[in-house]
């Protein structure tokens, strides 16, 4: 259909463009970086969503490759585990000797593992045993690959080893309590989590040592024990850094819990803040049994409410319901007030002058009318309390004729509006919630009033034309044709919520 | 190896990839700021920036639920750009008329008879033009530039669409979100005018 009916592009048009001067023109450096910047953290934040094993899969690589990358690293690891396994009959054999050989540190705790114990074998391969975490990496730097020797550490042994010291052991010992239960002293720090496994087959047979194998053990054990009490004592001030830090934290919780609490807040807030304020720092720590510094991918710590219109739906439903708070009751009666609008031949009498006072002066006489205000109280219900018949009445009694209007027309949901995708029927029921979320707001906006802000054209089948102007805290309505605005306050959630229904 | 298609690095770029955004964007930077900047023309001028700006932030904030519904990244991008430039004029207090092509009347566009364009040198073919010509076609661009200012909004921005970035007739209706004909409709209007306001029957005039 296109290509025979298709008009033919002009060349001496296109040559024109093509040498206009603005093509020189580029984007701003400025605009170029904010935007590929927006990019990024937008591309962060689904990475962060995303489990590890699809990360692995497609991080800006075709999936043959991230298939091929996978199978790789399972071959890796398979032979690390294999060599290990080779290589651990000889660090059992030191085992015995060890205490004759060795003077062991006065202060060695409970957490010594095996693998440090290995003096026949190279040195190199304690580390080959342990390739991804011997060193000791900084908390912050290795969250990830920590949390998942904790998890590793947890697999081993399925009792956490619930001492009351363990959480304060900072992220990198998270391993200890596994060799903790069979080793004898000293290095923590050095502790993988990966040597666990390794730990506990090297202590179900050991071999009888031999002379040779315990001078070597002599040397190589106390190399290790000094090396140890050097890396002991940095990990105990890592630990007290994270205690510190934590404390910090659980001071902040404490007093942010009970500042909301004093805020009124109280039955939303009270089942987290309650924790927050009765447990103090624990509860981060229980919840990260790795340490308190792998706090970054962890939900763990309850964020406070987010206030932006990206919240969760059921978020952004509070926020609303908060907006609408200021109602006196509930909206107990299925959509009054619209409905209230007199008979439209009176309207256009009170839209000419709808400035804000006509709402006063609107008011006895809408109270006065049977035909209007009266009956829809009865509708509402069979006794309404008399302060929710005078709420509603007010309500009702602001001048805001063009929304009133549109709201008792049959068919709100004829309107369609412009997206990128065409133009699209508004959704059944969103002309109500505008309503909900506007109730007794609307005011005249006269020409000239209306605030700025991103417009949207809604058009109608019958040529009817709104302008629909989202302003800051505002959302007003123009009538096109009669070019004639009325205003209504909706607070920022509210408002997101109601753009957000119609997928802008 | 094939550069991936602009779908494919959306979809990698919604799944977290950001680095396939940076080759989409470098694909397709220049055209569409080139776009926005004519489509706004000289009284918006300033306004350039945020409409491109924001028409990028929408992209990235449409990644979750972008679906290729038969159009192209492309034409999605142009009608994103498209109706920020809406906004943003109708912000700046200008009425917009959507109606580009009924406003002129449902006749023929008007076409002074002779040949088009039959006093002009060939229109260059890429950049292998010499001097003298390259300055010709650099007079005859802001002449045209000057001419697409006069030209109602849904045509220039047929116009821009189909000349300049080289979007077909009926992506161009689905851009714009009319049907296939009214598009055309535009398309012919725009060049009609154009044609006659760079001088394409008056030879004399602009022979340099």
């Amino acid at each position: 259909m296109s290509g025979a009916d298709e008009p033919r592009r002009d060349p001496h048009l296109q040559a024109a463009l093509r040498h206009a001067p603005d093509t020189d023109v580029g984007v701003p450096p400025l605009v170029r970086a904010r935007i590929v910047a927006a990019a990024r953290r937008s591309a962060e934040e689904a990475q962060r969503r995303r489990p590890w094993w699809r990360r692995l899969g497609s991080a800006g690589m075709p999936w043959r490759m991230g298939g091929a990358g996978t199978a790789a690293a399972a071959v890796l690891a398979a032979t690390v585990l294999w060599v290990g396994r080779d290589e651990q009959p000889a660090a059992p054999d030191l085992r015995p000797a060890l205490p004759a050989a060795t003077s062991p540190a006065p202060q060695a705790g409970p957490g010594t593992p095996a693998s440090p114990s290995a003096p026949g074998v190279p040195a190199g391969v304690t580390d080959e045993g342990v390739p991804a975490s011997s060193g000791r990496p900084s908390p912050q730097q290795s969250a990830p690959r920590v949390e998942r020797a904790a998890g590793e550490a947890r697999t081993a042994a399925p009792v956490p080893f619930p001492s009351p010291a363990t959480p304060a052991t900072p992220a990198p010992t998270a391993a200890e309590p596994v060799d903790a239960t069979r080793a004898p002293p000293p290095p923590r720090a050095r502790v993988p989590a990966t040597a666990a496994p390794q730990a506990e087959r090297a202590t179900e047979a050991p071999p009888p040592p031999t002379a040779a194998q315990a001078r070597d053990a002599d040397h190589a054990a106390r190399a290790v024990a000094r090396q140890a009490a050097a890396e002991r004592a940095a990990a105990e001030q890592a630990a007290a850094r994270a205690a510190r830090s934590r404390e910090v934290e659980g001071t902040r919780q404490a007093s942010e819990a009970a500042r909301r609490l004093q805020g009124g807040a109280a039955s939303r807030a009270e089942p987290v803040d309650d924790g927050a304020v009765a447990q103090g720092a624990a509860p981060r720590a229980a919840r990260s049994p790795s340490g308190g510094e792998v706090a970054p991918p962890s939900p763990a710590a309850p964020p406070p409410p987010p206030p932006a219109a990206a919240a969760p739906p059921a978020d952004v439903r509070a926020f609303e319901g908060a907006a609408g708070g200021v109602r006196a009751s509930p909206p107990a009666s299925p959509a009054p007030s619209p409905r209230a609008a007199p008979p439209a031949g009176d309207r256009p009498s009170a839209l000419a002058d709808a400035a804000p006072t006509a709402s006063r002066i609107a008011r006895p006489s809408a109270a006065a009318s049977p035909g209007s205000g009266a009956s829809d109280l009865a509708v509402g219900g069979a006794t309404p309390a008399p302060a929710r018949a005078e709420a509603e009445q007010r309500e009702r009694s602001v001048a805001h004729p063009l929304v009133e209007r549109l709201l008792a027309e049959p068919d709100p949901a004829a309107w369609r509006y412009n997206t990128a995708n065409g133009d699209v029927t508004l959704p059944v029921g969103w002309w109500a919630r505008l309503a909900e979320a506007t109730r007794g707001r609307w005011e005249a906006a006269p020409a000239g009033t209306v605030p700025a802000g991103e417009a949207w054209l809604l058009t109608r089948p019958d040529g009817r034309r709104l302008r629909l102007v989202w302003a800051p805290d505002v959302v007003a309505l123009c009538d096109v044709q009669a070019n004639r605005c009325e205003r209504a306050r909706v607070e920022g959630p509210a408002q997101a919520k109601l753009r957000e229904e119609l997928g802008r | 190896m094939l550069d991936p298609a602009d779908d494919q690095l959306m979809r990698a770029f919604a799944e977290g990839d950001g680095h396939a955004f940076e080759r989409l964007y470098a694909r397709h930077e220049q055209a569409l700021y080139r776009f926005v900047r004519r489509l706004l023309g000289q009284a918006a001028a300033a306004q350039v920036d945020e409409v491109f700006q924001d028409t990028w932030m929408r992209a990235i904030e449409a990644r979750a639920s972008w679906q290729p519904r038969g159009a192209a990244f492309r034409t999605w991008l142009f009608t994103i750009a498209h109706h920020r430039a809406i906004d943003c004029l109708r912000r700046s207090g200008r009425e917009v008329s959507l109606a580009g092509d009924e406003a002129d009347g449902d006749g023929e566009p008007f076409e002074p008879g002779g040949t088009p364009w039959s006093g002009w040198p060939a229109a260059p073919a890429g950049h292998d033009a010499n001097a003298d010509d390259r300055l010709f076609w650099r007079r005859a661009g802001q002449r045209l530039l000057d001419c697409l200012e006069g030209l109602p909004l849904p045509q220039k921005t047929a116009f821009l669409m189909h000349h300049d970035d080289g979007l077909a007739v009926d992506e161009i209706a689905r851009a714009l979100e009319v049907g296939f004909e009214t598009a055309k409709t535009r398309l012919r209007y725009a060049m009609a005018k154009l044609r006659t306001c760079m001088g394409a029957y008056l030879p004399a005039e602009v022979k340099p």
